[in-house]
Formats: structure tokens, C-alpha cells, sequence
């Protein structure tokens, strides 16, 4: 199984989104990164004399950008789970994702024989997770137009106290988990 | 003062809109192929307040809105039940027009007003399959918006073809 973790935060460093998909990965310590030539990781999953056994890698990915290389463009389609987390913006998908999500539309419809599972962890600043609703609706909208098979979403509110806790108290992402 | 905000090619723009779209009582924000994408910095809320730190042709999208008392109208292909993403990048672009302060409003969390101003929101949503699904959560959508920009809905459409536009504007 090959799962993408995909952070939807424009922020370079200390984003929400990250702290969550870091959280949810260390949740999964025995998968390790799949390596850049798309080779098997060799982690332990499956033991060293049989790797590439399992077939199992997590990879992280950041849409920073309103675009999407061909290679991650290829990779991802390649995956059985796509995970989104990212912020809230204005009731919504941030633009610079919803482009992301619009040319993965255009590549991913046209595969056939794919069952592709998706969920997508909303937060925001505002106390209630349920003003992420929207965003998740429109996600849920996404797998529909894509074809893709919609999992679960979670919206998270009061996200702005994280931030926080990362930029008072000079906090790296890496420091922080979802318990603290 | 107006404000139109739409996502119409140049060409589109001039064959469908009337000439009073772009008279001295309307704002016109259309896509110059320019537009930045907001990096979530809060720049436009903590270092200069109403201004965006990204000085392009939509760094005072926040102000822009204030000028605005009458009706902002938005045409917008619907993507997933939400805007296309240039009218997307305009409205991330604009959240300098409520304050950082939050309030409580109708029994949910908001942000405070900056400006004293009001408008009413109309949204025309073209698209030649837009699900049902999709137009559900729109309606929502501009709901929600309009909550947190504390204005009033006036319209929700949704058209098949964009030159349908030029009936309902004018």
C-alpha cells in the first residue's frame, strides 16, 4: 500500500497542517519514506531479506505552490490513500491547493482501474471544528468529480493555540505532538 | 460604490458585462494573470494592518472591500461547490478586511469588523456540470462568507454557460 501525506499549507515551516500529518506519520513508525528513485525503502515492515515485500510506504508531500510537478503528479497517482491536512482559508480550500487539487483532477480522472481512498484534516482558527465543514464538503465534492473514493474528513478549531506554542516557545515542529 | 469580482477572460468580459461594470461606480477585480497566492504569513493583520506584504496588483484587496456599500457582486466558475481559484486567491488576498480581534456572533466564533461599511453579496456560480451536491454546499458556502464578512446575502445563483451572465447583470 502506498499512502501520501499531503500538507496543504502555503507556510514554509511551523504550519499547522505539518504538526498534524507529523503526528499521525510517527503513528506509523515501522513505514518509512519510499526512496527518491521510487525504490523500495527497505524498511522493517517486511524484513530485510524481503524488501519491498510489503509494498507498504508513507511519503510526505508539501503543496506550497498552485502547482504540482510531473513526478509528484505521477507518484501520487500510484498511491491507494491520499491524506490532505491544511488550513482553513476564508470558509474554504486554500486557492493555491484548490488549483493543486483541480490538476490533479485533470490527471487522476482520466486512470482507470483505480480505487484511490482520500480523507482531509481541516483546521482553523476559530474554537469550532465544525466551521471547517465547508472546506471538507468541497473535498468530498473533489473525490466525487475526480473519482476517487472519499474516506473520512476532520475539521480541528482553536488551531491558532498551536501556533503559538510553536512561534512563543521557539518550538520546532518536529518538538510538538498532537497530545501537548 | 460596487464592487465586481470575476474570473471572465478579457474577451468574456467585454462581450457580457455592460458597460456599467467599469464606470466610476463600480470596482472591477478581475484576473491580470498576475495574482499571488496568499502564503498565510498574517502579515495583512499584525505587521501592516489592512495591507498585504505581497505588493503586487492585489495588496489592498482588504481596503478595496471597504469601499464597497452597496452590492458585491462575484461571478465565479464553481469548483467543488466553491470558487474557481482566482476568485478563491482574491478572497484569501482580502482577509484584512475583518480585524484579527474575534467575536462572537450568532453563537459562533467571527472575526471582528474592521471597516464600517456594509454590502450585500451576490454570487452567480457558472459551470455546465455542477452537481447538486456542489450547489448544496455553495449556498452554504456563501452563507458562511457572508457571516464572517457580516453583510447580507442577497442572491445565490448557478448558470450553465457563462453567457447567460449577460441577462442577469445588468
Amino acid at each position: 500500500m502506498k499512502i501520501a501525506l499531503i500538507n496543504g499549507s502555503p507556510k514554509a515551516n511551523g504550519s499547522v497542517s505539518a504538526l498534524i500529518l507529523q503526528s499521525l506519520r510517527e503513528r506509523f513508525p515501522d513505514h518509512q519514506e519510499q526512496r527518491d528513485d521510487g525504490a523500495c525503502c527497505t524498511c522493517s515492515t517486511c524484513g530485510s531479506d524481503t524488501s519491498g515485500a510489503c509494498g507498504t510506504c508513507i511519503n510526505t508531500y508539501h503543496f506550497s505552490k498552485p502547482q504540482i510537478n510531473q513526478q509528484d503528479l505521477a507518484e501520487l497517482a500510484a498511491c491507494d490513500t491520499l491524506v490532505f491536512a491544511f488550513p482553513l482559508y476564508v470558509d474554504g480550500i486554500p486557492s493555491h491547493l484548490l488549483s493543486c487539487l483541480s490538476q490533479m483532477e485533470g490527471y487522476l480522472k482520466p486512470l482507470a482501474s483505480k480505487e484511490m481512498r482520500v480523507y482531509a484534516i481541516v483546521n482553523c482558527g476559530f474554537y469550532e471544528g465544525r466551521q471547517n465543514q465547508h472546506a471538507l464538503d468541497m473535498m468530498q465534492n473533489w473525490c466525487a468529480k475526480t473519482r476517487l473514493i472519499w474516506g473520512h474528513g476532520l475539521g480541528i478549531g482553536g488551531a491558532m493555540g498551536w501556533r503559538q506554542q510553536i512561534k512563543v516557545n521557539g518550538l520546532k515542529v518536529r518538538d510538538l505532538s498532537l497530545r501537548k | 460604490m460596487k464592487l465586481l469580482i470575476h474570473d471572465l477572460e478579457e474577451s468574456q468580459a467585454k462581450a457580457l458585462l455592460p458597460a456599467s461594470a467599469s464606470t466610476d461606480n463600480t470596482i472591477v477585480i478581475s484576473d491580470d494573470g498576475t495574482i499571488r497566492n496568499c502564503v498565510g504569513c498574517f502579515g495583512c493583520w499584525i505587521k501592516t494592518p489592512a495591507a498585504c506584504v505581497i505588493r503586487d496588483n492585489y495588496g489592498d484587496l482588504g481596503e478595496t472591500l471597504a469601499k464597497c456599500d452597496d452590492e458585491l457582486v462575484i461571478i465565479s466558475e464553481c469548483f467543488y461547490g466553491g470558487f474557481s481559484p482566482f476568485v478563491k486567491n482574491v478572497m484569501d488576498r482580502a482577509i484584512s478586511y475583518v480585524h484579527p480581534d474575534f467575536v462572537i456572533r450568532n453563537k459562533e466564533m467571527h472575526h471582528k469588523r474592521r471597516y464600517r461599511n456594509h454590502f450585500d453579496l451576490t454570487v452567480w456560480f457558472y459551470g455546465a456540470d455542477i452537481s447538486e451536491n456542489e450547489k448544496a454546499t455553495a449556498l452554504e458556502l456563501v452563507q458562511a462568507n457572508a457571516d464572517n464578512f457580516d453583510c447580507t446575502v442577497r442572491k445565490v445563483g448557478f448558470i450553465k454557460d457563462i453567457s447567460e451572465i449577460e441577462e442577469l447583470i445588468k
